[in-house]
C-alpha cells in the first residue's frame, strides 16, 4: 500500500515536472502541436502501465523519453497520414514577438530538413542537455556516432542558417 | 559556440499549453481508478471462483461420501444377477450354517434362494429371504469382519437399504432389503440367524 501510494506520488511528481520537456521534443520531432500533445499523453500513459520497468528514479526523463520515442514512431506514423498537417504553422506562436516567430519557423524549417536519427539526437543534446554518453546509452548505439551524426545535424543547421542570413 | 547557444534557445522557446499539465493528470487518475476497478472485478471474480471450486468440492465429497462402500455394490450387483433364482435351500449352505453355528430362520419367513458367492475376493453365502407378510432381504454372511471394511455401516443403494451386522463370534453379515421389508422384521431375522 505503501509502495503504491510513493509510487503514485513519483509519477504525479513526473507528470509536474518533466511534461514541458516531454512536449517541447514531441513537438520539435513531429511539428504539429496537437501531435505532440496528443504523444506526451499517449506516452505517459504507457508509463504508468510499465512504471514497475524503471529501475533507477535518476533516469526518469530519460526513461520517459525512450517511451516518447515508441509512441512517437507507432501514432506518428498513423496520425501524419491522417492528418497532412506538419508546417511550421503549428509551431508558431501568437505570444511570441514577431522576431521570436521568425526564428522558430526557421529552426522548425531547418529541423524538418534533418533525418528522425539527427532530429533526435539534437533535441536530448540540445533540448536536454544530454551528453554524448548518455545519449549512446540511450539510443543504444556507440559514443562515436552519436558525436558524427550531431556535428552532421548542427552543420546542416548552421548551413540553414547561412542561407537564410 | 554561437551556433550551440542559438539552437538551445530557440529549441527552448516554444511554449507548453497551460492545460496540458492537468490534462496529463486527469488521464492518469482516470487510468487509476480504471485499475482500481478493475482489481475490484478481478477481486470479486477470483472471490466467486474460489467459492464456485469450494461449493463443487463440497458437492463432490457429499456426493462420494454418500456413495455406498464398493463391498455393498457389489452385493447389490449379485442381488440384481440372480433376482430370479428360486432354490430354496441348498445343502452345502446348510451344512455351511451348522459349521458356523447359525440358525435358520424361522418358518414363518420363507427362504427363496442361497448360493455360494464372492464380494470381490470373499466368499460369501448369499440368502434371499421372503419377509412374513411383505418384502424381502438379500443376507450375504461370512466368516470375514464386513465392518471392518467399510466406516459405514447402514445406508441406502438405488431404491434399498442395506446394513452391516456383526457377530464377531459367528459371522457378520451384510443386509439389503427394499422399504416394504419392515425393520422389525428385519431385526427379528437377525436376531435368529447370528443372535444380535
Amino acid at each position: 500500500m505503501w509502495k503504491k501510494k510513493s509510487r503514485e506520488k513519483k509519477f504525479s511528481l513526473w507528470i509536474n515536472s518533466h511534461h514541458g520537456a516531454m512536449y517541447k521534443h514531441a513537438l520539435w520531432m513531429t511539428g504539429n502541436r496537437d501531435i505532440a500533445t496528443d504523444l506526451v499523453q499517449e506516452a505517459y500513459y504507457q508509463a504508468w502501465n510499465s512504471i514497475g520497468t524503471l529501475k533507477d528514479d535518476a533516469y526518469a526523463l530519460s526513461w520517459l523519453l525512450s517511451i516518447l520515442r515508441r509512441c512517437s514512431y507507432r501514432e506518428y506514423q498513423t496520425k501524419i497520414k491522417d492528418k497532412q498537417i506538419t508546417t511550421q504553422l503549428n509551431i508558431i506562436e501568437t505570444q511570441k514577438t514577431k522576431l521570436e516567430q521568425y526564428e522558430i519557423i526557421d529552426l522548425e524549417q531547418a529541423i524538418q530538413t534533418l533525418s528522425k536519427n539527427h532530429r533526435e539526437i539534437l533535441l536530448l543534446h540540445y533540448l536536454h542537455g544530454f551528453s554524448y554518453d548518455e545519449i549512446s546509452k540511450q539510443l543504444n548505439i556507440p559514443t562515436g556516432t552519436v558525436m558524427s551524426r550531431l556535428s552532421r545535424a548542427k552543420d546542416m543547421l548552421k548551413k540553414h542558417f547561412q542561407v537564410l542570413t | 559556440m554561437m551556433i550551440d547557444k542559438k539552437i538551445a534557445e530557440l529549441l527552448l522557446k516554444p511554449t507548453v499549453p497551460k492545460e496540458l499539465p492537468n490534462k496529463l493528470h486527469l488521464n492518469w487518475k482516470k487510468k487509476l481508478e480504471e485499475d482500481r476497478c478493475k482489481r475490484k472485478n478481478q477481486q470479486w471474480k477470483i472471490g466467486y471462483s474460489l467459492a464456485a471450486s469450494i461449493f463443487i468440492a463440497v458437492l463432490s465429497f457429499t456426493y462420494w461420501h454418500s456413495l455406498p462402500p464398493n463391498l455393498i455394490t457389489l452385493a447389490y450387483s449379485d442381488i440384481q444377477k440372480d433376482s430370479y433364482l428360486n432354490n430354496g435351500l441348498s445343502n452345502e449352505v446348510v451344512n455351511w450354517f451348522e459349521t458356523n453355528g447359525l440358525s435358520f430362520p424361522s418358518k414363518t419367513m420363507k427362504i427363496k434362494m442361497s448360493k455360494f458367492c464372492k464380494l470381490d475376493e470373499y466368499k460369501a453365502i448369499h440368502i434371499r429371504v421372503l419377509g412374513e407378510y411383505t418384502g424381502e432381504v438379500d443376507i450375504f454372511l461370512s466368516n470375514i469382519n464386513f465392518s471392518t471394511l467399510s466406516d459405514k455401516t447402514s445406508g441406502r443403494i438405488k431404491n434399498k437399504n442395506w446394513r452391516i451386522i456383526s457377530n464377531k463370534e459367528k459371522a457378520d453379515a451384510i443386509l439389503v432389503y427394499g422399504d416394504d421389508m419392515k425393520e422389525k422384521s428385519v431385526e427379528k431375522l437377525m436376531k435368529k440367524i447370528l443372535n444380535v
